[in-house]
């Protein structure tokens, strides 16, 4: 989600934590002329194992990157924090690699590497030279064959992740109330895998025990639940050879039932007030439902989220921060992508002086605009160009080719969408923007959250 | 290498449950590395001189320009240090029609990114785009180089933060290693041209002008494009927004002609510092010397911070700092290798060894097969993971030939890299870290630190702010423990006290006369946690005659009485403690001199202040009935800001209580205390009158 010029970093970290590795990833899509075409192969192992190879030669970089369906929405609210757990375990060693090996590694031969966990996917993305491309995917092949899940790993793991979500809880203002609020949107006997954050509490992540984390590698962290994208400097024929050589022997997991959400949008105006020892100022911000990422409303949504909330021309600034000098920070736009329902959210600090509900009569004008007469062409083409260029700035690195083409597998269904998703988002009229404004950012299917400061009360 | 020496203990270290079927327990080699296919360049020569080079790259729709100028920071005049910062800094705010704002909204309506930064040789401005809007960066470009408005608001902002910014990194002992060791080693070289807060703030507006006409000229300049255009439209788009542009080419740097580095080492006094910041390293060569590939080798094998030797010997074995590392600075006339660490005072003198035995181990011997192995592959790999978009491959390749390097110098990089032998390595140690010629830095209290550099090399003191100093000057000496309160006149002294930007409470001082005594009222609120009032009489030689404090601390009530006689002190204390409250009869024998612990901070501004003084004291702690003897050294002299002004002031730290306290107390008379610090605690008092 993109941030309004003095938004407090921290904020927009958080939010990004909320919504793990996917908005790091320029959610993007493609088209023949508006960005040049990503050419790919893709074949499946016996094991499950989908692979796609995309070799582009115009560096000496591979970027290999696994996902693995097990994003916290497959895990029951009871053991909320046992998928993330996973971002820490990756690293923690495997049969022939020490502990931390995973990451010093890539970065002792000049590469890079991340990892996030969401409610959606495990994303594992490693970065090298080209002529290390063999060992790279022995890594991954190692971790997804032998990683080391035990007692000391575990514990560790779950450290680390109490420390990191201590450290939110003690210095982010309006995160926790935020998070309360995204969670709040779905109910929870149709839609349990989106109604608590992949985060955790202390209380949940604490009960996490060894047991838990070698059932959920066994049931997610297997071949048949991942995808392989390796993007770059590489041959397809040889680099076919090493990913069965390396990942033909690793079994196949067992069958495990998909989370599924049935989600009820428009349920009425609903309301969420919390106090906050962090903040010092007062928010607002309207969450409001939207459908699933693969939905034909999504490109609308994406370039709503640009006029609205990106940049000094968004909306946002323009409107609460410049004319009505009502917020000193904004923030908005799509939280994450998903497979089942997701949220598209508007927030703000109050100045001094500027109560929660002016602050929420505003936010809510801005949705109004967006359905009415007085949005134009301009804005549209003002949308379409920054999407395209972000698109275009996401499709030059191997790694990042590797996300788009992982994103593209996983919410449209196919790698060939990474082809056509932008030439959908470019072809969005403006009499798309007001339809999918008016039918999903409106006052019955918003939340309204307002947070006021401890001592305020 | 075999890849298997990355885990040479893994089979014997990590026997974790394995799963039936393994992949190869063996990592698998690296394949050969050949030379990067790049774009050819093409060239074209403009006839203002202005040289186009370009990298044709149709895979996406996207255009990255980068122009260089001969208007780096060794371009700076004498006294004017900063120029080219301040320039680079407002070049991006406002050129041709657009202000600020308006030059930030173009190219944010784009989904675009333009920047400009001055390095020693270089300022360069790049802008990136997506291909559509090729002319726009060409447009913003030229108005921001050729057209800058350098608005007098836009500027007066940015060289006030600019000046306020140096003076903060001057407070900063890293930040203070570092200037001083640039200027020990590049010393007669324009390169030591470093600014100071002084030197940003006499620039005016007139100064950045001449700059821009001396400097910035098309003859000598380079265009560097990269990406989706072709050369046809590459040279029409900068004929039509660079061809108007006149000006022969500036002048060169000279060639530096340095002195010899003088023996020993510099040491900048910082007194009080627990910790020293050590610098350490040397100039090295011109930017186009071919030893630059055994150079960077070089300094992967030092100072990287994970796994090179110093981090080896001074984190892990040693287990004296969290972080020491080198860096490696590539200029075109004239570059720098230097190696830095912080450790504890205790340990400086030891830590300056090991970073001399590393030096002199790397000229003495070969580096091991593996460990050489290892790091060249660290620095090739790390040069491809540079080149992967077109800005990435326009900001090389400017850097490159701006060095005085060819362009094909990028595609040869990493087999040149991976090509360097143990011999070369040795041979660039003896020329970068020469037995003779290493200049040595380190940051720190001189009182501490003197003796024990001087086992190893001649020391040369100096002041933050350059002034030489000797080693008595940094010495704390000791004084007799005399107060005299006829100075002092009758005022109020407010405090705040904030903790982490928060207040959170108010302590307000009245000081009167009454008869022949200075009586001190002193009230303190700290938020629901505690409030009390002291008032506290002495004899005009500064002698205790009573003190008497009663408040609220966490809801319970205290109150202290106490008469303080030549020999003697009497009275009562109930005081509030976690345990609930408790009494004290007050009886106790005290020696001449003593000062009551309510009352330290009351007298400071009765004492002879003196940079170096150390006074040791008697206090007595009513809380405890007990007398401890406490050390008060005035250790530096230093600019504190506080929301009443800003002082010059003695920072003074007092020691051998159960809280070290600096306090800040204004080198002016009468001396004043500005502000309290704590150690180990958040909480800052801070003054608010004039």
């Amino acid at each position: 989600m993109p941030a309004s010029a003095p938004t407090p970093r921290r904020f927009v970290l958080r939010l990004a934590a909320w919504c793990g590795g996917a908005l790091l990833i320029t959610a993007p899509p493609l088209h023949g002329q508006a960005v040049g075409p990503l050419t790919y192969e893709q074949f499946a192992l016996p094991n499950g194992l989908e692979v796609v190879l995309a070799p582009d030669h115009s560096s000496q970089v591979v970027g290999i990157s696994v996902w693995y369906d097990a994003g916290s929405r497959n895990e029951p609210a009871a053991k909320a924090g046992l998928a993330r757990l996973f971002e820490r375990l990756l690293f923690a060693g495997t049969a022939h690699v020490p502990p931390g090996g995973h990451a010093t590694v890539a970065t002792d031969l000049g590469g890079r590497v991340s990892a996030s966990v969401d409610e959606e996917v495990g994303r594992f993305t490693t970065v090298l030279p080209s002529s290390r491309l063999a060992l790279g995917l022995w890594l991954e092949a190692e971790r997804m064959g032998s990683l080391a899940v035990n007692d000391t790993t575990v514990a560790e793991a779950r450290l680390g992740l109490l420390d990191e979500l201590r450290g939110q809880l003690q210095n982010e203002p309006y995160a926790e109330a935020i998070s309360r609020g995204i969670g709040s949107l779905y109910d929870s006997t149709s839609c349990a895998g989106y109604t608590h954050s992949p985060a955790g509490t202390l209380l949940t992540i604490s009960a996490l025990a060894t047991a838990d984390a070698a059932q959920y590698r066994s049931e997610r962290y297997a071949p048949n639940r991942a995808r392989l994208v390796v993007a770059g400097d590489l041959d397809p024929v040889a680099t076919r050879r090493l990913v069965t050589e390396y990942f033909s022997g690793i079994p196949r997991g067992p069958d495990a039932p998909a989370a599924t959400c049935t989600p009820s949008y428009r349920p009425g105006p609903r309301e969420l007030r919390a106090t906050d020892p962090n903040a010092t100022s007062i928010g607002a911000g309207l969450v409001y439902r939207i459908p699933p990422h693969e939905h034909p409303d999504t490109p609308a949504l994406e370039l709503l989220e640009i006029i609205l909330s990106q940049g000094s021309a968004g909306r946002l600034t323009s409107e609460l921060m410049r004319s009505a000098r009502a917020a000193y920070g904004t923030q908005g736009g799509i939280l994450g992508e998903r497979r089942g329902p997701g949220a598209f959210a508007l927030f703000a600090i109050a100045s001094p002086g500027v109560s929660a509900d002016s602050l929420l009569g505003l936010l809510a004008r801005q949705s109004a605009w967006a359905a009415g007469p007085e949005i134009t062409e301009t804005d549209l083409a003002r949308a379409r160009t920054i999407y395209l260029a972000g698109a275009v700035s996401g499709r030059e690195r191997p790694g990042d080719i590797a996300g788009v083409l992982q994103h593209a597998a996983t919410f449209h269904g196919s790698a060939a969408a990474a082809n056509t998703e932008v030439a959908q988002a470019q072809a969005v009229t403006l009499a798309d923007l007001r339809r999918v404004a008016a039918a999903w950012l409106v006052p019955a299917n918003a939340l309204t959250l307002v947070v006021t400061p401890e001592a305020a009360r | 290498m075999t890849a298997a020496r990355l885990f040479p203990l893994a089979l014997l270290t990590l026997p974790f449950g394995l799963r039936a079927q393994q992949p190869a327990a063996e990592p698998p080699a690296a394949a050969p590395v050949t030379a990067a296919a790049l774009p050819r360049a093409q060239e074209a020569l403009l006839p203002n001189g202005l040289r186009l080079v370009l990298l044709e790259q149709h895979r996406q729709p996207v255009v990255s320009v980068a122009l260089t100028v001969a208007a780096g920071s060794a371009f700076d005049a004498e006294g004017r240090e900063g120029t080219a910062d301040l320039l680079a800094a407002l070049l991006t705010r406002g050129g041709g029609a657009r202000g600020a704002a308006e030059v930030a909204r173009a190219v944010e309506e784009v989904g675009g990114s333009l920047s400009a930064i001055a390095d020693p040789d270089q300022l360069t401005l790049q802008a990136d785009v997506i291909s559509p809007q090729a002319a726009l960066a060409f447009e913003l470009m030229a108005d921001a180089l050729l057209r800058p408005t350098l608005d007098s608001a836009e500027f007066a902002g940015q060289r006030d933060r600019t000046a306020a910014s140096l003076s903060q990194g001057l407070g900063d002992p890293g930040t203070l290693g570092a200037r001083v060791f640039l200027i020990g080693t590049y010393r007669e070289s324009p390169y030591a041209r470093r600014p100071t807060p002084q030197s940003v703030a006499a620039i005016t507006r007139q100064d950045l002008l001449a700059f821009h006409r001396a400097r910035v000229r098309p003859a000598g300049a380079l265009l560097v494009v990269a990406g989706d255009i072709t050369l046809v439209e590459a040279r029409r788009l900068a004929l039509r927004w660079f061809g108007g542009w006149k000006g022969l080419r500036p002048a060169a740097l000279p060639a530096p002609r340095l002195s010899p580095v003088p023996k020993g080492i510099l040491l900048v006094h910082a007194g009080g510092a627990r910790e020293a910041n050590i610098v350490l390293g040397s100039t090295t060569f011109a930017g186009t010397d071919t030893a630059y590939y055994a150079a960077a080798v070089l300094n992967r094998i030092l100072g990287d911070p994970r796994a090179g030797r110093l981090a080896r010997v001074l984190v892990s074995q040693a287990g004296w700092t969290q972080a020491a590392g080198s860096s490696f600075l590539r200029t075109a006339r004239l570059g720098l290798v230097q190696a830095t660490t912080t450790v504890p005072a205790e340990v400086a003198d030891s830590a300056v060894r090991v970073m001399y035995a590393e030096a002199t181990r790397l000229r003495a011997d070969l580096v091991p097969a593996r460990e050489l192995e290892r790091a060249r592959e660290a620095v090739a790999g790390a040069f491809a993971l540079q080149l992967q978009t077109a800005s990435q491959l326009a900001a090389t390749v400017s850097e490159a030939r701006a060095l005085g390097l060819p362009t094909t110098y990028l595609a040869g990089y990493r087999p040149r890299v991976l090509a360097v032998t143990a011999a070369q390595v040795r041979a660039v140690a003896r020329r970068m870290l020469p037995e003779a010629g290493v200049v040595t830095v380190v940051v720190g209290d001189a009182s501490k630190l003197y003796d024990r550099l001087s086992a190893i090399a001649p020391v040369r003191i100096f002041a933050a702010d350059g002034r030489p100093l000797s080693p008595e000057q940094v010495q704390p000496t000791a004084a007799a423990w005399q107060l005299d309160t006829a100075p002092v006149a009758p005022r109020i002294d407010s405090l705040v006290i904030v903790a982490q930007g928060q207040t959170v409470g108010l302590q307000v001082a009245r000081i009167a006369r009454a008869g022949d005594s200075l009586v001190y009222v002193e009230q303190t609120a700290l938020g629901t946690v505690l409030s009390q009032t002291t008032t506290l009489v002495f004899e005009p030689a500064g002698r205790m005659r009573s003190l008497d404090q009663h408040g609220t601390v966490r809801g319970q009530d205290t109150r202290i009485q106490l008469r303080y006689a030549t020999d003697r002190v009497r009275g009562t204390a109930d005081l509030a403690t976690a345990a609930g409250p408790r009494h004290v009869d007050v009886d106790t024998p005290v020696p001449p001199g003593v000062v009551d612990d309510n009352a330290v901070q009351a007298v400071l501004p009765l004492l002879p202040w003196a940079l170096n003084r150390r006074w040791s004291f008697p206090v007595f702690a009513s809380g405890e009935n007990l007398i401890r003897t406490l050390t008060l050294t005035a250790a530096d002299i230093t600019q504190v800001s506080v929301p009443a002004g800003t002082f010059e002031c003695y920072r003074a730290d007092l020691e051998g209580g159960p809280q070290r306290v600096s306090f800040f107390v204004t080198t002016a008379a009468p001396h004043r205390v500005v502000r309290v610090e704590l150690a180990n605690s958040p909480i800052v008092f801070l003054a608010v009158n004039k």
